[in-house]
């Protein structure tokens, strides 16, 4: 057997077309085209329930028997809905409402959705992410705080409150967004916290995404991998120890650095780059499995590889970036001479894993010296070349390292080495002076190249 | 497929004719817009590329339509780079503009080009005017994604847009970017929002201890060669991507601690229908084999996996694959067919029924009778709603696996309202033993609406019944008397004759000469209608003897002209050649 034989010799709008329906195909495997008619069909009933059922609190209670077939057939569609999208978003707009960006198609029953809209935005609501199909009781509990009086001051947030209060869960409250007209003219808002504050509590509600038993979305941490790799991977903000951090968010985010670093060396290209930091925000996202979800027993260090290939996969459809990850979660604590050689994802994390637990999580260790254990091995537990490529990005000492110059003050290396003049004189800020008193945090870079020798110290 | 309830209803997906005017046209508010001349280029240029990137919601990517709004894409956009130079377009929630002036607008989110790119965080995208033909179809492919795309759960617009690396294609985006509420709410603590409402973190010792590092080398700057740096690059590139799908299967089925197997198998499928999208028929048997080797513990799970695996699609790429003239197939296929349900036989037929004539029906054919040997019924059942050319492979197939159930499916298919059918029922009733069943059968061919199955079905009734059958065919003869053609009487005849001589003689004689008619009826010609005469003809040929020359110089001389003249020559033949008395 081979493959499939390939259409003959097309003019340009001929290979167009074909090459256009081959990267539809690949996008669509999983989706399928029925989908969208899916969704639109179940979207639909979704809105029409909401809006019944909300209606009928202004005459009944919710716990009333008028309720139990709706509310069975509401649950019975988010199911649905469910094991189609994952995620549900419900965003009521000015006088449509759309389902994962679907518009829902009005028909006979127009008012019923613009009413499902006017009663979400009574509690300065946009509409509700379901991250899970609520049950019956829980459905009762969402209308019967979505009937009941907003509140005065912050309706929204009252009304997350309550439902809290009234056990539900696995649900997100929408603002109502507002999008300008040109001309209009606002400046945009941005997230005020740094881009490594930004990226670490992005892979920490991750993994508490995952251990709450949700369906992965890889979709925010691939915008932050997109957005690092826009940034000088060398940056000395981007090495900086975020205060209060999560330390497994960190520590994910530190092996995604890492691996990029060694990605860029190697020449990946910029969908396999993206890819490979998306992997490893989610290497050891197999802990996730611990959580009250799936069991709340603990997951070990021998089952964590598989359970993190069994979590991603709850991700719907084929995608070659789900894939990779799959693998690189399964293997990234294989050696590289193992038998079942690992792939390149899992090498490279292989490295990039054990590196940051070595200098940054065991405290007792230099970066310098981590580094230099770990040459060691290379070629058995690690790929030559890769750990080679981190060697040679990170330099002689990798941020973190504590260096005591002649004249004795102490500086701590701020960022790695960019290139080879630069391997053994890194970005390098003084800590402690010469005196030995901290040194003011608004010195200057100390120039590494004229310091005279240097002595690495341990972590104090 | 996605339709808007503002367009008119879309044509169907696979056909090649011109859509209506309007369907081409951009409804609701995606419009033209006036403006100077460069304004005027980028508004076209945007809309040709919005209906492009739209078309894949209605249209099979090859249809003919699809192609031609690719060709205007590629036109327009020309024209305005061409034409104007650069082309930088500022993004609104609703709106493009070229500086000052509106170049795009549609405020349906669903449709709307500009919502999609600033919902994504996309503030700029600016086209340099020396942006290839290749950037732009990457460009189309990216937005055409966006649109098809249900799920959103991998990819939104800014990371398609990195991740092609345009050189000049140039796009601007913000990140960290929060939405302008209408009414601004202060965080909530994200903790309520959790399913549990509560934070979970791994044991703080997670992936420790690590294996002993005992000795350290020294740090160095070392070039890796860029050979290896290729080699490397190589394990992700495009083409290893369907290998590494499988085996990123087999890996979850060999874990140590597998993953819950129902979830494997279903990426298993997941991974299948990338192989058949990328034409990977060899991978496609490869995974399946692969699967059913590593349930070999669990054999339950083997049937429905294959039920799923093997379905119409997965069966018409590994077929499609395979050398029209294969005698043998791979043992892997030959494995898996054999142990796949009852239901892939059903369609192979069906691709046998597509096939046609096609080149890869004998191979179809040979696929479809190997699988009869697992599922015989199968075959049977599928040839009672089966028509024209398939029913009469399926029959003929059936015959070579299962002589009895064929033999009953000809005996059913004698009362079958086709032609083709009933002639190759009529080989299988000829070549069986006589028995009542295909005594009855026999029967209803020669009685068969078609002249063909009659003519050919006489002969066989005749000789595989004998004489026992002769007095069916008499009152079948003289029944149909009036309405026999030249042909059919010729075949009457004969079959007469052959299954009795003695009896069809005397059925003759009794059409020539009917008791009673005296004086007048010795002077008047035959009262046997022309089609008898013929059936007489033809019999009396066929038989040798005084009685029967006496009757081809009686049809000689009295009847009608055509028969008359075939009879006396007949004679004469006869005569000649010394045979004439026996």
């Amino acid at each position: 057997m081979g493959e499939t034989p390939r259409t003959p010799s097309l003019d340009d709008l001929g290979h167009a077309q074909e090459a256009l329906g081959r990267a539809l195909g690949r996008a669509r495997i999983g989706e399928d085209r029925a989908l969208a008619n899916q969704v639109r069909e179940l979207g639909e009933r979704l809105a029409h329930l909401l809006s019944g059922l909300l209606r009928m609190t202004r005459l009944h209670s919710p716990d009333n028997r008028a309720f139990d077939h709706p509310v069975e057939e509401l649950h019975t569609t988010l199911v649905q809905l469910h094991d189609l999208l994952g995620s549900v978003h419900l965003v009521a707009v000015e006088d449509q409402v759309y389902v994962n960006d679907i518009r829902i198609r009005a028909g006979d029953k127009a008012s019923s959705i613009r009413e499902l809209g006017a009663e979400l935005h009574r509690h300065n609501a946009g509409g509700i992410t379901f991250h899970l199909p609520l049950e019956g009781p829980a459905i009762r509990a969402l209308i019967g705080c979505l009937g009941a009086a907003p509140a005065a001051s912050e309706p929204r947030n009252a009304l997350a409150r309550a439902l809290h209060a009234g056990g539900v869960a696995g649900i997100e409250l929408l603002g109502r967004f507002r999008f300008r007209m040109a001309g209009e003219g606002a400046p945009e808002i941005s997230d005020p916290r740094d881009f490594v504050s930004r990226a670490v509590a992005a892979t920490d509600e991750a993994f508490q995404n995952l251990a709450a038993g949700r369906v992965p979305n890889p979709l925010p941490l691939r915008r932050l991998v997109t957005e690092l790799l826009e940034r000088d991977l060398a940056a000395e903000e981007l090495w900086a120890e975020p205060p209060e951090a999560p330390p497994y968010a960190l520590h994910q985010f530190r092996v995604a650095q890492l691996a990029l670093l060694v990605g860029f060396a190697l020449g990946l290209p910029p969908g396999v780059l993206q890819d490979l930091g998306v992997a490893a925000l989610y290497h050891d996202c197999g802990y996730a499995a611990g959580g009250a979800a799936s069991g709340g027993v603990a997951v070990s260090f021998e089952r964590h590889a598989a359970s993190g290939a069994r979590l991603l996969l709850r991700q719907r459809g084929f995608h070659e970036a789900k894939m990779r990850r799959m693998l690189a979660a399964l293997q990234h604590h294989r050696d590289a001479n193992d038998r079942l050689r690992p792939g390149l994802f899992g090498r490279i994390l292989r490295v990039a894993e054990d590196y940051d637990t070595l200098s940054r999580r065991s405290g007792k260790l230099s970066p310098t010296l981590a580094l230099a254990l770990m040459l060691k091995w290379a070629g058995t537990r690690y790929d030559l070349a890769l750990l080679q490529l981190l060697v040679n990005g990170l330099g002689a000492y990798p941020p973190g390292t504590l260096l005591q110059l002649e004249d004795g003050r102490v500086v701590r290396s701020v960022a790695p080495a960019v290139g080879p003049e630069a391997f053994a004189a890194p970005p390098a800020r003084c800590v402690r002076l010469a005196d030995g008193s901290p040194a003011p945090e608004d010195l200057p870079l100390v120039d590494l190249r004229t310091a005279g020798p240097l002595r690495v110290l341990r972590p104090s | 497929m996605a339709s808007d309830e503002h367009a008119p209803a879309p044509p169907a997906a696979h056909g090649d004719q011109p859509p209506p005017e309007h369907a081409l046209e951009a409804p609701g508010e995606e419009h033209k817009v006036a403006g100077s001349p460069h304004a005027q280029a980028a508004n076209a240029a945007v809309l040709a590329l919005t209906r492009a990137a739209r078309s894949f919601t209605l249209y099979d990517p090859s249809n003919k339509v699809v192609r031609t709004l690719i060709g205007e894409y590629r036109d327009r956009f020309r024209r305005a780079l061409d034409g104007h130079g650069p082309l930088v377009l500022d993004v609104h929630p609703f709106e493009l503009l070229l500086g000052p002036e509106v170049v795009y607008i549609e405020k349906d989110r669903e449709r709307s080009l500009a919502f999609r790119l600033f919902r994504d965080g996309v503030r700029r995208i600016a086209f340099d005017a020396g942006t290839s033909w290749e950037e732009l179809l990457r460009l189309l492919e990216i937005l055409s994604i966006r649109y098809t795309g249900v799920r959103q759960q991998e990819d939104d617009l800014v990371t398609l847009l990195r991740k092609a690396g345009f050189d000049h294609v140039h796009v601007a985006a913000i990140e960290g970017f929060v939405p302008e509420e209408e009414d601004a709410e202060p965080p909530l603590d994200v903790d309520l929002m959790r399913a549990t409402g509560e934070r979970y973190d791994p044991a703080p010792q997670w992936d420790l201890p690590l294996p002993p590092f005992p000795e350290a080398a020294p740090l160095s700057y070392r070039p890796v060669a860029p050979e290896l740096l290729e080699r490397l690059r190589g394990e992700e590139a495009p083409e290893v991507l369907p290998s590494e799908a499988v085996r990123s299967v087999l890996e979850l089925l060999q874990a140590p601690a597998r993953p819950d197997l129902g979830a494997v198998l279903g990426f298993a499928l997941e991974v299948r229908e990338f192989l058949l999208l990328e034409g990977k028929a060899d991978l496609v048997g490869e995974l399946a084999s692969a699967v059913r080797a590593a349930l070999a513990a669990t054999p339950e799970a083997i049937s429905p996996f294959l039920a799923s695996y093997l379905d119409a699609r997965a069966l018409r790429v590994l077929i499609q694959a395979l050398p029209p003239a294969a005698e043998e197939l791979p043992t892997a296929l030959a494995e898996l067919l054999d142990a796949a349900p009852g239901d892939t036989l059903g369609r192979l037929v069906d691709l046998l029924t597509e096939e046609g004539d096609g080149p890869r029906a004998p191979l179809l054919r040979r696929l479809v009778a190997r699988g009869c040997r697992h599922a015989p019924e199968t075959l049977a059942a599928r040839l009672r709603s089966a028509k024209g050319e398939v029913a009469v492979v399926l029959l003929r197939l059936l015959g070579e696996v299962d002589p009895a159930a064929a033999l009953h499916a000809a005996g059913e298919a004698s009362t079958a309202g086709e032609a083709p059918l009933q002639l190759e029922a009529l080989k299988r009733l000829e070549a069986a033993a006589f028995s009542p069943e295909v005594g009855r059968a026999l029967r209803h061919l020669v009685e068969s609406p078609f002249e063909e199955v009659r003519v050919a079905a006489l002969p066989v009734m005749a000789v595989r019944g004998g004489p026992r059958v002769f007095p069916a065919l008499l009152a079948h003869v003289e029944k149909h008397a009036a309405h026999l053609s030249p042909a059919e009487a010729t075949a009457a005849g004969r079959a007469l004759v052959r299954s009795s001589a003695r009896s069809a003689l005397d059925a003759f004689q009794v059409w020539l000469h009917p008791k009673g008619g005296g004086l007048l009826g010795r002077l008047v010609k035959l009262h046997a209608p022309l089609p008898l005469q013929r059936v007489t003809l033809a019999g009396v040929v066929a038989v040798l003897g005084e009685e029967a020359e006496e009757m081809l110089a009686f049809l000689g001389e009295k009847g009608d002209a055509e028969v008359a003249g075939a009879a006396t020559a007949a004679l004469a033949a006869r005569r000649r050649a010394g045979g004439g008395r026996g």
